[in-house]
């Protein structure tokens, strides 16, 4: 039952790099370095990040939505309007059954979850705020984009470290083909750059501990980590039947797996499946955007796999490193991915990575030629991985 | 053709037990493990009460089941992997003969690791200032509040390499993870999927949200009557803990190997009432949607469902807003289901406690018996269903459905039947 065509007809975003995807797409192009000092009072070992700026959440959630939710939740909601306004999607009593909501988040609501400790410790056990109950918990990002838009179809949330919305994806993707929806949300968010937050995300062991703006460098052995950064992202997926408009781009293959042990292997099989289920070869690949993340030890994972995959390329392979201007948006990361993809397809244009010398004599920042089908990656360092091919949309 | 979906593999954790007969026998004796919490009341808290499982021992756990090295990862976790394990070993799996490729896991919790950050907290923060002060705590500060890692843990031990993710869904989560594995199963997309849920809530942050949004028992009488779903007097629910897992498996993958079938997944559903975070609101048109759509997947008629294994969860409106919906789904055959509660005993272990639910069925199937809602002495005239007061009782149970409903408005479905040969 995997034969639905299935197209992306809306997206948004709100990341370091732009709350809007022109902005967005406009800074990457221009390489811009979207994150610096956070200026965190606690004491925290991560003191450089990439925020969201210039961002008002009440310009897409009423205030009320606003004062009983978590930052969280705002970029979620925020990146959902501006995703269904694209796809020209509103919900109404035909459709409410046939729309879901699929949703990564890694690890709630940092802010309020600090405010309630405060209250509870420093003030009383009666002074813990009544939102904290609905705010803090991953889910809210799903529940209050189903009051708001009145959608009550099967929806689920993910938390899974860096895949977070790569799982939201693919398990969306598994919805719309196995009719149990016709229409999907699929986004993720994150909020973590607060004391607890931070010091939190510090103990994964792969966060840049740098002190200054020193530069994220995917697949090069002397990056300092990864960059962690906030914000949401978005997109609207529908099964072409059912769909009000052509689309941007079309989801064209989608693999995952969990290789905890030779995690290379893994890394290879799940972008082979993906290429596969997407009725492709290795050389259809025009561009790949890979987990690279700044992490070394993750990163010559990636490099490892692909090497394997595309040695025998007879050109050199198209890459581009969107995380290395806005970070790591753990729960948002696989989803803005993803319309990298789409904004590489529809200007047929990539960002230039300052380190490409530095790199596996593999890649290219340069295009050769059209991009027809993108190779999106994401991972995490226990080995779970996920493949997606965003492709044109064929006639 | 879609594939059938059986269950091969139990393993729970639990106040009443920490094997599936235990469990079953406890439930069936009908006993609450609900009882008076010191720390609660010294708190100030206006629930005094919560089940805890007071007889875990990790230390004799971990090595019976090989997990040394995760001494300091959250309860949460702990519980999680010696369920997933009781439940594999249930399985008679045996990793020399599966296909790695086609067996993945798929783990559900609410709020995971919460008193592991209160206790970093509380660590960290400094009398004077207001300010944390950082030192280094490890990786498990990390791993408690990513729900991926009990997955991966058991994911790389038992050498699944297919689907591994954790969801989060609030208190239908158990329900929804078994739903998922069989959707996978069922789709051809793998053969062998264990969900797995998991839940240790109890922090004075736990207890104080709840509390400020009045959803925690605040009933009277004996501290072990205090859960009490149905009854006139029934006022919040009782926290709890625990994990339960099973293992849902392609019916032709458990044949070939013989395995011992505990039943059937025939149906799953789940919605959104997109109305409000906690608050049932209306005469449940959302949940009975919920429970058309799972009865029309597994293809049954609403006569065949012989028991209910309800939500249940004590609070005013749940109760209410259930019995609403079973009355207006089943119609005058709402009034022949046998209808229970594992929370009037078990108290609300969020995510997990559907898992609960769904094991509880499974002893009903294989006993032919159903287990009572405990504590239910003063009916409330508008849940006037049979909820099995009290004393369980010997029925044929061939088929059976769970309900679920939680935070974030989400409704949960799932049909279970006794295997037989030819469906």
């Amino acid at each position: 039952m995997k034969n639905k065509k299935l197209i992306v007809t809306g997206r948004g975003l709100i990341n370091p790099a732009g709350n809007s995807l022109n902005d967005f797409w406009n800074h990457i192009l221009s390489e811009k370095i979207c994150y610096g000092k956070l200026n965190i009072k606690d004491d925290t070992p991560i003191k450089v990040g990439a925020r969201v700026k210039d961002f008002n959440p009440v310009s897409y959630i009423s205030k009320r939505i606003e004062v009983k939710t978590d930052t969280f939740t705002h970029y979620f909601l925020a990146s959902l309007s501006i995703a269904m306004k694209e796809a020209g999607l509103t919900i109404h009593n035909e459709n409410e059954d046939e729309v879901g909501i699929f949703y990564g988040n890694n690890s709630g609501g940092w802010r309020i979850c600090e405010k309630g400790f405060d209250e509870l410790f420093t003030q009383s056990y009666a002074m813990v705020n009544p939102w904290q109950a609905t705010a803090w918990f991953p889910t809210a990002g799903e529940g209050y984009a189903s009051i708001i838009h009145g959608i009550k179809g099967y929806s689920k949330t993910f938390v899974a470290d860096r895949v977070s919305s790569a799982a939201a994806v693919y398990h969306g993707i598994a919805s719309l083909q196995n009719s149990r929806n016709k229409k999907i949300l699929v986004g993720g968010s994150e909020a973590p750059l607060t004391g607890l937050g931070t010091i939190c995300y510090n103990e994964n062991g792969s966060i840049s501990n740098a002190i200054s703006e020193e530069l994220c460098k995917p697949f090069v052995s002397d990056s300092p980590g990864i960059v962690l950064s906030e914000g949401g992202a978005a997109i609207v997926i529908e099964t072409s039947d059912n769909a009000n408009s052509l689309g941007i781009a079309q989801i064209k293959g989608y693999a995952t797996n969990y290789y905890a042990t030779n995690q290379v292997e893994g890394v290879v099989a799940c972008m082979n499946r993906a290429i596969w289920s997407a009725d492709l070869e290795t050389a259809d690949i025009d561009l790949i955007i890979p987990e690279g993340n700044g992490d070394w030890e993750s990163d010559r994972i990636e490099i490892e796999a692909m090497r394997a995959l595309f040695i025998h390329r007879p050109d050199k392979l198209p890459i581009a490193f969107p995380k290395c201007y806005f970070g790591h948006q753990y729960g948002a990361a696989a989803v803005s991915d993803v319309i990298c993809a789409c904004m590489a397809l529809e200007y047929n244009a990539i960002p230039q990575y300052r380190f490409i010398d530095e790199i596996d004599e593999l890649f290219t920042d340069k295009l050769t030629s059209k991009i027809n089908n993108v190779l999106v990656n994401s991972r995490t360092s226990a080995g779970v991985n996920y493949s997606f091919i965003i492709s044109r949309i064929e006639n | 053709m879609n594939k059938r979906v059986v269950i091969t593999g139990v393993g729970v954790v639990s106040a009443n037990g920490q094997d599936i007969h235990s469990f079953w026998d406890n439930l069936f004796s009908g006993k609450s493990f609900v009882k008076y919490d010191k720390h609660m009341d010294e708190l100030g808290a206006k629930s005094k009460v919560n089940c805890t499982i007071d007889d875990f021992n990790w230390f004799d756990l971990s090595k019976r089941y090989g997990y040394s090295g995760y001494d300091q990862e959250a309860r949460f976790i702990k519980f999680s992997l010696i369920a997933g394990s009781k439940a594999y070993e249930n399985s008679k799996l045996n990793i020399d003969e599966y296909d790695e490729n086609d067996c993945g896991i798929i783990f559900a919790s609410a709020i995971g690791g919460t008193p592991t950050f209160e206790n970093v907290y509380k660590d960290l923060i400094e009398e004077d200032t207001g300010l944390l002060r950082y030192k280094s705590i490890g990786k498990y500060f990390y791993n408690a509040g990513m729900l991926n890692h009990p997955a991966n843990i058991m994911g790389e031990k038992y050498k699944f390499r297919n689907i591994c993710t954790a969801i989060s869904t609030g208190c239908t989560g158990g329900i929804d993870a078994l739903g998922m594995a069989y959707d996978i199963i069922r789709n051809g997309d793998a053969k062998v999927v264990m969900a797995n849920a998991s839940e240790a809530p109890l922090a004075d942050i736990t207890y104080a949200t709840l509390d400020s949004i009045g959803a925690l028992c605040i009933a009277k009488g004996p501290y072990e009557t205090r859960s009490r779903p149905f009854d006139l007097s029934r006022a919040g629910f009782v926290i709890g803990e625990g994990a339960g897992a099973v293992i849902l498996e392609e019916l032709d993958h458990a044949r070939e190997r013989k395995a011992h079938i505990f039943g059937e997944v025939l149906g799953y559903a789940s919605k959104n009432n997109a109305i409000h975070m906690t608050d049932l609101v209306g005469d449940g048109e959302v949940l009975v949607k919920t429970i058309d759509q799972a009865i029309e997947q597994a293809d049954i008629s609403k006569n065949d469902i012989d028991y209910v294994n309800a939500h249940g969860s004590s609070t005013k409106q749940n109760d209410l807003y259930e019995t609403k919906a079973l009355k207006k789904a089943f119609g005058k055959h709402a009034y022949e289901l046998s209808i229970s509660s594992t929370k009037s005993m078990l108290g609300h272990s969020l995510a997990s406690a559907s898992m609960m639910g769904v094991i509880a069925i499974l002893g009903s199937m294989k006993y032919d018996m159903v287990h009572p809602t405990a504590n239910l002495k003063n009916k409330d005239p508008e849940c006037d269903l049979n909820y099995i007061p009290n004393i369980s009782q010997s029925k044929i149970v061939d088929k059976a459905m769970l309900t679920a409903s939680g935070f974030g408005g989400i409704h949960s479905v799932g049909i279970f039947s006794k295997y037989k040969e030819v469906s």
